[in-house]
């Protein structure tokens, strides 16, 4: 029998969600008052965002970025049990064309029973509790196409959480593999130099990169990924130990095919195959606060395929470890507040055999340090003005990437933030390879004002919340 | 006595000063009882509040928030609250919950839907503002009146209530290191016990904050004012909040204050 192809596992998932759709419905169709719940809520956000670098010397370069965002959604409750939400992503990029798209951001059910709760279809998951570099966060997917500023991306998955007092536990199943974002595109500033690698030293306007996508794990339920994590918050202590059964979400390596040169324009095609090993990480992360100061933990033991180290392409087991500490000081003359997080970072082969991981893979990005600091200060002259900073520092090479923004709101829903990033390090060094990449940015975003077409009154919040717990 | 026994009744003497209010001659019985019935009369088993907030600064511009307040007192006594926004749009759903505990801090739950996931917050910095406001966190929860010490000032009308002026100085040595006000004026009517007005210090001892209240509605056995508006005088910026809707001692249920709630809204 062969195993499902997409169409097949988008029909199931389909059944799946109309079926529990119906269950929902069914729930709370005896009393003829939940008839009155159906409430459609629709907003948008609309976003412009602008970089300028200031090394511009290369023309063949994205040298800055110029998009628009349109993002409308919906959230329609269809019951007391049921509710739908929905948001899709209309971007266009005048420079960078790939990033241009029209995309479902978010398209789920959500069911609420007594201790449970369910939620199919497309989701952002996100885990653990450190700020920026998250071990645990094995379900959140990334755009990496700028990997010093990267966005969130979400999966389709089936979510359920068990509340059981202060335990949740929660069981994830994403049916379908899909990897990071990342980009090949030598014109893109943040992969070029990385690129010289596994290309050779091409001129970037002769270089074409075609991916081959057959060595992706299969878009069917072979490449399913499950997750658990069970939480408890009590005493003052927040905590999850999780565990999860996927894949790299970049590749674990990437291979160089065939090499072609046109000889009409003489540019080279290179092929490269990316390759996505399955691993397994179990975690544990936590955070409490000690009178004013918080602390935060992660830990995550990363088995991958290479246990046997038979392909030195394949990362070796791993730790990786973060320990931070944060505080708040209030009434900075006399109306302003401070926000500071530090963060230690670790990144370690366990067992250690051979030569580090680090010094091995040939996709740097999952992993480019050992040891590192990671700084965030906040300054907040009013809720409507504050100032942020950012910086990533790497112990061991010394590169760093530091990160500098001002956030103005002068109306409610309008935000205008102004920053920059400054990149760099020695020579050899990771973010080293791309100091030439500071630059400046904007970006203007503005949420539209929600609209409920034909809103009800609500019966009393008392008949309508307490008939959950008969 | 030897030395021995004197000083160990004198480091009992000093341990039970510290444990006890202090109840010197600048402690008035009257004016501490007028308080705590203040506090015990206008605590509902539980009540649910729709509020409009209007930030309005010192040249006028507005801003304006809508949110749910619920809050329950749970079955040892401590408090437990849950704030939820609902506009402007770039706010909805963000909200904050808050568990009262007696032998440590509260805990704080801080959602905001851009996370996706809710944080810990500290709940040692009383004198945060509250929600972007002219509010601190301390201004929006209940004193405990064993931290203070009261002395009666005098009276005065305020509208139609007749009040007695009573001031209230923090003596716990935590809050006098962590509140914003070394002193705070009530203005307290002892038929209705209710606060039409009350004014907050700075440590330098001038007049910072002033708190009026108006619209005065009886519900049920309570009486609530359903406008507030807090006046920073240094930056003479204003907040305004009006209460759309209340309603208390309905039997709200405690799953409203759980993190799934605060995460899901349901």
């Amino acid at each position: 029998m062969r195993p499902p192809g997409r169409r097949e596992s988008v029909r199931a998932f389909m059944s799946i969600a109309i079926l529990l759709l119906a269950m929902g419905k069914g729930a709370s169709s005896q009393d003829q008052e939940s008839q009155d719940q159906l409430e459609l809520t629709v907003s948008a956000l609309g976003e412009y965002e602008g970089f300028f670098y200031f090394d511009r010397q290369d023309p063949n370069l994205f040298n800055g970025r110029n998009a628009l965002r349109f993002l409308p959604e919906a959230d329609l409750v269809v019951s007391r049990v049921a509710k739908l939400e929905g948001a899709v992503e209309l971007r266009k990029d005048f420079i960078d064309p790939s990033r241009s798209r029209i995309f479902l951001d978010e398209g789920f059910l959500d069911l609420d029973f007594e201790d449970w709760d369910l939620r199919v279809g497309r989701q952002t998951i996100s885990g653990g509790r450190a700020a920026i570099v998250k071990p645990t966060d094995s379900f959140m997917r990334h755009d990496y196409t700028d990997f010093v500023d990267p966005e969130e991306e979400p999966i389709d998955a089936v979510k359920i959480d068990n509340y059981l007092g202060d335990w949740t536990l929660q069981g994830i199943w994403a049916p379908v593999f899909r990897p990071d974002i990342f980009s090949l595109d030598p014109r893109n500033r943040w992969i070029g130099p990385s690129l010289g690698r596994i290309a050779g030293p091409v001129p970037s306007q002769e270089l074409v990169v075609d991916v081959d996508h057959s060595t992706e794990p299969p878009k069917d339920l072979r490449s399913s990924q499950l997750g658990f994590r069970v939480t408890r918050r009590s005493r003052g202590v927040d905590w999850s130990a999780s565990y999860y059964w996927g894949y790299d979400r970049l590749p674990t390596y990437l291979e160089q095919g065939s090499t072609s040169v046109d000889p009409a324009t003489g540019a080279t095609t290179v092929v490269v195959r990316p390759f996505y090993e399955r691993i397994q990480i179990a975690g544990v992360d936590g955070e409490t606060f000690i009178g004013p100061w918080g602390l935060r933990g992660e830990a995550a033991y990363t088995i991958t395929s290479g246990l046997r180290a038979e392909n030195p392409l394949i990362d070796d087991p791993y730790l990786r470890l973060v320990l931070g500490v944060n505080r708040t000081f209030s009434r900075i003359l006399s109306t302003h507040d401070l926000y500071l997080n530090a963060e230690f970072l670790m990144d370690k082969e366990l067992p250690s055999r051979g030569v580090d991981n680090q010094d091995v893979v040939n996709v740097q990005l999952r992993h480019f340090f050992r040891y590192a600091l990671i700084g965030e200060m906040e300054y907040r002259f009013s809720q409507f003005r504050v100032f942020r900073s950012q910086t990533f520092l790497n112990l061991q090479e010394g590169d760093y990437v530091v990160q500098l923004e001002f956030r103005w709101q002068p109306r409610d829903a309008t935000t205008w933030t102004f920053g920059s990033d400054l990149v760099g390090g020695p020579t050899g060094s990771f973010f080293g390879l791309y100091g030439h990449n500071d630059r400046v940015r904007v970006s203007l975003s503005l949420h539209l004002p929600q609209w409920q077409p034909g809103r009800r009154e609500r019966e009393p919040w008392h008949q309508r919340v307490n008939d959950h717990d008969e | 006595m030897t030395r021995l026994t004197a000083g160990r009744a004198l480091a009992s003497a000093l341990i039970s000063l510290q444990l006890c209010p202090a109840t010197s001659s600048g402690d008035d019985r009257e004016a501490r009882e007028i308080v705590n019935q203040l506090v015990v009369r206008g605590r509902a088993q539980d009540e649910l509040a729709e509020i409009t907030l209007e930030l309005i600064e010192a040249g006028g511009r507005k801003r304006e928030r809508t949110a749910t307040f619920y809050t329950k007192k749970g079955d040892a006594g401590n408090h437990m609250r849950l704030f939820r926004f609902h506009s402007p749009p770039d706010m909805a759903n963000a909200g904050i919950l808050t568990i009262e505990q007696d032998d440590r801090d509260s805990d704080q739950w801080l959602y905001l839907p851009a996370y996706h996931a809710s944080r810990r917050i500290a709940s040692a910095n009383r004198g945060d503002t509250w929600m972007g406001t002219d509010f601190a966190y301390e201004d929006v929860t209940d004193p405990k009146t064993e931290q203070y010490e009261y002395r009666m000032l005098g009276a005065e009308r305020i509208g139609d209530l007749d009040c007695r002026i009573i001031e209230a100085v923090p003596v716990a040595e935590a809050l006098r290191r962590e509140s914003g006000y070394p002193k705070l004026t009530y203005w307290v009517n002892t038929e209705k016990y209710v606060a039409p007005k009350v004014e907050f210090y700075d440590r330098e001892g001038r007049l910072s904050k002033r708190l009026t209240s108006t619209s005065l509605h009886r519900y049920g056995e309570y009486y609530r004012w359903d406008r507030w508006e807090m006046h920073d005088l240094k930056r003479d910026h204003r907040t305004v909040l009006t209460f759309t809707r209340r309603e208390m001692d309905q039997g709200m249920s405690d799953r409203f204050f759980t993190v799934r709630f605060l995460e899901r809204g349901r």
